[in-house]
């Protein structure tokens, strides 16, 4: 690959460039279209929280909130944990501590019976739906 | 590999993959900003069939560091994959082609990854947890093509003395 080559090259690049934006603009696209958005207004939801000792929490609450997080500070779970680029990465629920590194623990988070496939602050809550948040041991 | 490993390989591979973990980790605070793109491009390019080697003891490597998970099988592939479609374009010389290349894989890192969730949780589990995570591809295709634009000759100028 000569030094030439690498500076000048024409303008091949080009197509490559205008396939990159046109993956781009189509995931962004896809993004905007499918996924979740947050609803405004009362909604009936529970939550269960499944402590370290297996013992189930069953909070049934009526909430404005949009998100978990807030929805489940509605119901007065506490929530703490570490703000990252990927929103809170929560350790501590009802204050009960999981930490990979520490106790090879996490806190699982379902929607149902699937899991949450955002973080807590930034999972949609929707009417009617049951949200699980769980004390993992790492296998 | 036709011919056998001299010391010389080993001691060079074992450079080339401290040199992809460092900046691996270097750069871990950054959500989805990576340079193991451009350097396993770089590898492929330069040192030919001991990325094969160097690839091994990485994944090797991660799963130990972090433990084996789904994230780990997905490597196994993503990675290989990166070389292959690398060492098919080994003939172009445009720098604009390998950070092109680097940006759509970034792009299209998450629906690389998403396929073990075909086969766990089906094609709507697979589907929403690619969506979710469109944002950070986005942040990884657009940061792999900035940073191989800026580095891969620099880079290059370094392997090419190895």
């Amino acid at each position: 690959m000569s030094e030439s080559a690498n500076k000048g090259n024409g303008r091949k690049w080009i197509p490559a460039a205008l396939v990159f934006a046109a993956i781009a603009v189509i995931f962004g696209g896809i993004y905007l279209r499918f996924s979740p958005a947050a609803v405004a207004g009362e909604k009936n939801i529970t939550i269960e929280v499944v402590d370290d000792k297996q013992e189930t929490a069953v909070y049934t609450l009526k909430t404005d909130a949009e998100y978990l997080k807030e929805a489940m500070e509605d119901a007065g779970i506490s929530v703490t944990g570490t703000t990252s680029e990927y929103g809170l990465m929560v350790d501590t629920v009802n204050g009960v501590y999981a930490s990979y590194s520490e106790n090879g623990a996490y806190w699982a988070f379902y929607e149902g019976d699937d899991y949450c496939n955002y973080g807590v602050d930034q999972q949609v809550i929707q009417d009617g739906k049951t949200y699980r948040v769980v004390y993992t041991l790492a296998e | 590999m036709k011919r056998k490993l001299t010391t010389r390989d080993i001691a060079e591979m074992g450079v080339m993959i401290a040199v992809l973990e460092a900046a691996k980790h270097a750069l871990a605070f950054l959500p989805n900003v990576e340079l193991v793109t451009l350097l396993i491009i770089l590898y492929t390019l330069y040192f030919q069939e001991k990325i094969c080697y160097v690839l091994s003891a990485f994944l090797l490597l991660e799963g130990f560091w972090y433990g084996i998970g789904i994230w780990w099988v997905m490597y196994l592939y993503v990675w290989p994959l990166l070389a292959w479609v690398t060492y098919l374009l080994r003939k172009k010389e445009s720098v604009w082609v390998f950070s092109i290349l680097a940006g759509i894989f970034g792009l299209c890192f998450g629906a690389l990854c998403c396929i073990p969730y075909l086969f766990l949780g089906g094609i709507r589990t697979a589907f929403a947890w690619w969506i979710a995570g469109i944002p950070y591809d986005l942040v990884h295709g657009v940061s792999n093509l900035i940073l191989c634009r800026a580095l891969f000759l620099p880079l290059k100028n370094v392997c090419k003395r190895g």
